[in-house]
């Protein structure tokens, strides 16, 4: 068997550790980072939806500013971002490089994008249904709790798989600051030194966590769908 | 019970100026239904939203429930004084992600109450609703009676004092309609609730309501008592709403395609007082010799007592006739002469 796998993929054998540590890291930027953005873009989300024009707590300020920050970010594309963000990495979590250094680009390039997909998640709530929670009395928190987010789990799940999938993309892009990870791991073997085995078998790895995500959010959505 | 005045509701969209409910001021007695009827765009719905604020009356306009003069409570009064106030709507508004059983829990919840006192609650409502066995479905499994009778359920929750009804039945059909609301008759002479309908549909008001508000273009065009609203309609919208269930002018349309006999006369009777029955055309033949020959006759029930009339051809002595008409003038009876022989 060892043999085998020796014959097909060379490269990828003589350095098992190195694969492993670099899928570790993907799972830590993916997770630390996505997480954060997870609760930002929800809370920023909702605060689109709530502040919209006939909203239930309509603010034409704080919607259109939070409306153009998110479209500015939105439309940096995140190679920039990556060298841009360099200062503000330093200042927020005291380094630009390496994995840790990667998080803060990677949050600010996913919640924009994140924050759009749950405002329009939320705004497939019929607003009948925030009529009539308004109408039995709700306050705008109970509201946001009890009908938006309570009512939209599927749809919030299915962005979350949209999202998390996009991120990672963006994990493999954030290995050219040095922050690992099975991107980085593709071109420094696969790419500059031509063995082409690893970059397969790295797209597979990749297939195999997209598979998962999507298998895991669709059990959700089934679960919480009626 | 419910005391509206000076109520305004304009809205601004860009450079147009919108105003949906024009200086309306109505009074709903305790434990009455009160109908606000009116075509689509009438302005109704922005009006029974201004009972429980969901749509706020323009400056100077106050709204009175039960004593509370609700236009000036603060946003949490306001909430606390909204649970007195409860409404179903004519897409039902149910969560879809909660079953039956959630759905009559949602207002019970986050209010102090302990989950084996709410789950009782809920039940006893659903048996007064009659949906004790569908309490683990989800709205999608059920008709759309039985969403609005979940509905109903939902609203009562709270022990509401007013209960008000959005086009309640406008998306059901017939029969379901009719079941909807023989519930909400049972339901204000069992708990004395106050109920205000807001509806298109003649049926509804002639079916359920004590009195009833004629809405046109923002306005109240006339309010008062159902029957003598119908039975004598002022304004050409009431009266467009009684031919949407009374044939009787119909005849217009025939009219000249009736052959008449020299000395006959083609005559409308209209019934416009309580009480009027059929054997007052009887007693034509009887008292003045005058034969009736009724071409057809329309008579629909409005609180109980019939409304619309007949038309016949009225044949005999000239001045039979005419002394027969004006018997009839003084028996809450309107007679007209469409056409003479």
């Amino acid at each position: 068997m060892v043999d085998l796998l020796k014959g097909i993929i060379p490269n990828v054998v003589n350095k098992p550790d190195e694969l492993l540590e670099s899928i570790n890291q993907t799972f830590y930027m993916l997770s630390v980072s996505g997480s954060i953005a997870f609760v930002l873009g929800l809370i920023l989300g909702v605060v689109l939806i709530v502040t919209r024009p006939n909203g239930i707590l309509e603010n034409k300020f704080v919607f259109s500013m939070l409306s153009y920050t998110i479209n500015t970010f939105r439309s940096i594309p995140f190679v920039i971002l990556l060298a841009a963000l360099i200062p503000f990495s330093r200042m927020i979590v005291g380094t630009a490089i390496g994995t840790t250094g990667a998080m803060v680009p990677l949050v600010v390039g996913t919640v924009p994008f994140f924050s759009r997909q749950i405002e329009s998640a939320l705004s497939s709530i019929d607003s009948g249904l925030v009529e009539a929670a308004q109408s039995m009395g709700s306050s705008p928190l109970g509201i946001i709790f009890r009908v938006y987010l309570k009512e939209s789990i599927p749809h919030i799940v299915r962005v979350t798989q949209i999202t998390a999938i996009s991120l990672i993309g963006l994990t493999a892009m954030a290995g050219a600051i040095g922050g690992g990870g099975l991107g980085d791991f593709a071109i420094r073997y696969g790419h500059q030194r031509g063995q082409t085995d690893v970059t397969y078998v790295t797209v597979l790895v990749i297939l195999c966590i997209v598979a998962f995500i999507q298998s895991f959010g669709n059990l959700i959505i089934k679960k919480s769908s009626h | 019970m419910i005391k509206l005045s000076n109520i305004n509701k304009t809205y601004y969209r860009g450079k147009n100026v919108i105003k949906a409910v024009q200086n309306v001021n109505l009074e709903i007695r305790e434990g009455e239904i009160f109908g606000v009827i009116g075509f689509s765009g009438a302005g109704k719905s922005t009006l029974v939203r201004c009972i429980n604020l969901l749509e706020r009356p323009d400056e100077g306009g106050s709204v009175i429930v039960d004593g509370v003069e609700i236009t000036k409570l603060t946003s949490k009064q306001l909430r606390e004084e909204r649970k007195e106030i409860s409404m179903i709507f004519q897409h039902f508004n149910l969560m879809p992600s909660r079953t039956v059983l959630e759905n009559v829990l949602y207002p019970l919840a986050y209010r102090g109450i302990p989950k084996s006192e709410q789950i009782k609650k809920a039940m006893s409502l659903l048996k007064l609703v009659d949906l004790e066995d569908r309490i683990e479905n989800y709205p999608r499994q059920l008709s759309g009676g039985q969403k609005q009778r979940v509905a109903i359920a939902r609203a009562l929750a709270s022990d509401p004092k007013v209960l008000l009804c959005d086009e309640a039945t406008s998306a059901l059909d017939p029969t379901t309609t009719q079941e909807i609301l023989a519930l909400l008759k049972k339901l204000n002479e069992k708990l004395g609730i106050t109920i205000v309908v807001i509806t298109h549909e003649m049926d509804v008001v002639k079916e359920l309501c004590h009195r009833v508000a004629v809405m046109e273009n923002g306005k109240v065009v006339e309010y008062g008592d159902t029957f003598s609203i119908f039975a004598n309609p002022s304004c050409e919208i009431t009266k467009r709403f009684l031919r949407a269930t009374s044939n009787l002018s119909k005849i217009d349309d025939i009219a000249d395609k009736i052959d008449l006999n020299n000395g006959e006369v083609l005559v409308r009777f209209t019934y416009i007082g309580k009480g009027v029955s059929e054997p007052v055309l009887s007693s034509l033949t009887s008292q003045f010799s005058v034969i009736v020959n009724i071409i057809f006759a329309d008579v629909t029930l409005i609180g109980g007592n019939p409304i619309g009339g007949t038309v016949a051809i009225l044949s005999g002595d000239k001045s039979d006739i005419e002394k027969a008409l004006n018997s009839l003038d003084s028996r809450n009876v309107k007679v007209e002469v469409i056409r003479r022989g």
